[in-house]
């Protein structure tokens, strides 16, 4: 049983290493916009199959690592349809309800820096209804509405 | 009898003084003849006969009335065994008392201490087989060492010291031993039992007396006890004697230290020698007196301590060999701290190796004369090029130990050096370069990982190497992806998040292809061993494959 835990809990942690590794990689000053979009929508789609787990160390990982990666890309990034889908359910997911109020934060920073590419303006539509008071804290609120506006 | 004697002598002082000779040599006699109540009798006539008398007037005969007293010390009789007793008590009286009486009796004194000592040291005394018989001989030398002023005792301070330091084994009752032989038996480790005989050694009047002897010791006496200590040394068998001798060296290197430097050197040399006792109390004793002798001794003795310390820890197998080269490193550092200082150029880059030792007790003396001696995580970059080059040598080493323990020491210089937020100096990187590319280099093990953090740090800190130099750039890359594509679960996890690390830090690289093609294939075990929970307790990484090794 000790083992079994033990092996899970690496296993988390080895996804979750593996989401780092992934959403570090894109270097947008040696690729070209067409080949970052498509480098993105392939490391997309594999960061949210690490987070079919849905294991706590995945989903901060993910969020820490969005917020990172996009503070490096460009405000004109495109995003594929496959990126798109790939990042709303990184983003968007209704068991991020019962995430700790730390990790909701997360993505909530993450999520505000995403924004910052013109592309990616749909998820300020999507994260109104949270802003409007479907998001239970008040603080988490507070960063949610910036979204779109930095 | 008495009235019988009264009758016949008139004057019974002049006669005894008249025939004192043929008294004494009748009594001699008698003293060991068949009938019991003869013996009892000369015993209690001797006694008689010596008592307020000059002792020129009975000087010749004291060898044999010792020897003679001893002999029916263990007489079959408990009466004769008794009146050999106050025979006994009467002498050691005479000769304690001529002892004190200092300057005036002096020639006395010396008179019968070279007739008595060579007695109470043969095998009528010492060495005799009657436990009563021994303990009174011991009795006796406590009592004439208490006694003795220097210049009567100085001449017999070797031998007595020698003697006494075998004492030290031979009182020890017998059951120690056999509690030490089954320990566990009686809930006691043999650790517990050294430590309380340790004790006894310290608290024991037979040391005492030793010291005694050592404080009255002059520079003429030093010459003769320094040879007697180190037969006594290779004599010992006994831990009490084992722990006196390294006791001794201890003593005399604090509190005779002028009389005891002109042989330092030797005795430095000559613990190498007792440090490998098999006993681990014994061992530490011996390297706990290699301290010591340090203060007194010359810098060619002590770079060769030094260096048989190096060899200890890098030339044998054991654990306990690193154990003892840790044990005489700690001494120096807090016994000779002036001597240690002045070397720290040579102790140094070894300690910051050792203290990196698989083994944590190895690893905590070494880590405790670090931090004795260093201020800060700084001061690695003072010593940076010894510790990288030592490091270096036992990074192909055959022996795992030593192997895993040059690799983290490396890792820890990097760390140490870039504690701050400057950048590794590249001078500092050109040292630390190659070390480090070969640190990271084979199998995975367990602890690796404090490698890699310390590679990704150098990756992170050391853009002045890696940005001039294109092959460093080159091998930074194979060896980041190398490691991520491990086997090794446990590594794995380091290994992927060192990636991401490298992919931030050199933004000349672009290595999202390769990582992809990398998560791809742990995804697809990673969620194949979520989904099953019984994969996920199998691991036959690479440490395996070690063990094996």
């Amino acid at each position: 049983m000790i083992t079994s835990n033990i092996a899970l809990c690496r296993t988390e942690k080895t996804l979750a290493s593996t989401v780092t590794a992934l959403l570090s990689s894109p270097n947008e000053s040696k690729l070209s916009p067409s080949q970052l979009t498509e480098c993105l929508s392939s490391i997309f789609p594999l960061v949210v199959k690490a987070n079919s787990t849905h294991a706590k160390d995945v989903h901060v990982t993910t969020f820490s690592s969005l917020h990172t990666l996009f503070e490096h890309m460009p405000s004109n990034l495109t995003l594929n349809e496959d990126a798109k889908v790939a990042l709303d359910k990184l983003l968007f997911n209704a068991g991020f309800e019962g995430l700790p109020e730390a990790m909701r934060m997360k993505r909530a920073e993450a999520i505000v820096v995403i924004c910052r590419a013109t592309s990616c303006m749909w998820i300020v539509e999507k994260v109104r209804p949270e802003v409007e008071g479907a998001e239970r804290a008040a603080l988490v609120r507070a960063v949610l509405a910036k979204a779109g506006k930095e | 009898m008495n009235d019988i004697w009264n009758a016949l002598v008139k004057d019974s002082a002049a006669t005894i003084e008249r025939h004192f000779d043929a008294i004494m040599d009748d009594l001699l006699t008698s003293i060991l003849t068949k009938e019991w109540r003869v013996r009892q009798a000369s015993c209690a006539a001797l006694s008689d006969l010596i008592q307020g008398r000059n002792i020129e007037k009975y000087e010749k005969y004291i060898e044999g009335i010792w020897d003679k007293c001893f002999k029916v010390l263990d007489d079959i009789k408990e009466t004769v065994r008794e009146a050999a007793g106050a025979l006994a008590r009467v002498l050691t009286g005479i000769l304690t008392r001529s002892l004190e009486a200092g300057d005036a009796s002096l020639k006395t004194a010396n008179a019968m201490l070279s007739r008595v000592l060579p007695f109470l040291f043969s095998s009528s005394g010492l060495e005799s087989r009657a436990e009563e018989v021994q303990l009174f001989a011991v009795h006796t030398l406590l009592q004439i060492v208490k006694k003795s002023n220097a210049r009567t005792l100085n001449p017999h301070v070797p031998e007595l010291v020698e003697r006494l330091l075998g004492l030290l084994s031979s009182l020890e009752p017998e059951a120690v031993n056999y509690i030490h032989l089954n320990a566990s038996k009686y809930n006691l480790t043999e650790q517990k039992i050294d430590n309380m005989r340790l004790q006894s050694v310290r608290s024991s009047p037979l040391t005492e007396s030793i010291e005694r002897c050592l404080d009255l010791a002059d520079a003429a006496t030093m010459k003769e006890l320094a040879s007697r200590i180190q037969i006594a040394m290779k004599n010992a068998v006994g831990l009490p004697s084992k722990v006196g001798c390294s006791r001794i060296l201890v003593t005399l290197s604090t509190r005779h230290n002028f009389l005891f430097k002109p042989y330092a050197d030797s005795y430095l040399g000559l613990v190498q020698k007792y440090v490998h006792d098999r006993n681990d109390t014994v061992s530490s004793s011996y390297a706990a007196a290699a301290g010591y002798i340090a203060r007194l001794a010359s810098d060619k003795q002590l770079l060769s301590t030094i260096a048989f310390c190096r060899e200890l820890y890098f030339g044998s197998e054991d654990d306990k060999s690193r154990l003892t080269a840790g044990d005489i490193i700690l001494s120096i550092s807090k016994n000779a701290s002036d001597r240690f200082t002045a070397l720290s150029s040579e102790l140094l880059p070894f300690i910051f190796l050792a203290k990196h030792d698989t083994h944590e007790v190895v690893r905590r003396l070494f880590e405790d004369t670090w931090s004795d001696n260093v201020a800060g995580p700084r001061a690695v970059l003072l010593y940076l090029k010894e510790i990288v080059e030592l490091a270096s040598k036992y990074l192909d080493s055959q022996k795992w130990v030593l192997k895993h323990t040059a690799a983290k020491t490396v890792a820890e210089a990097v760390v140490s050096i870039t504690t701050g937020s400057e950048p590794i100096a590249k001078s500092n990187a050109d040292i630390l370069w190659p070390a480090i590319d070969k640190a990271m280099a084979g199998k995975t093990w367990d602890g690796k990982e404090v490698v890699l953090e310390a590679f990704i740090r150098f990756v992170e800190r050391g853009e002045s190497l890696w940005e001039e130099d294109t092959k460093v750039a080159k091998q930074i890359e194979k060896v980041v992806i190398r490691e991520a594509k491990r086997q090794n679960k446990a590594y794995r996890v380091h290994a992927l998040r060192a990636l991401g690390k490298v992919c931030h830090a050199r933004t000349d690289l672009e290595l999202s292809g390769i990582i992809i093609e990398i998560a791809q294939d742990v995804l697809e075990e990673m969620l194949a061993n979520f989904e099953d929970g019984e994969k996920m307790d199998v691991d036959d990484g690479e440490p395996m494959k070690d063990a094996q090794l």
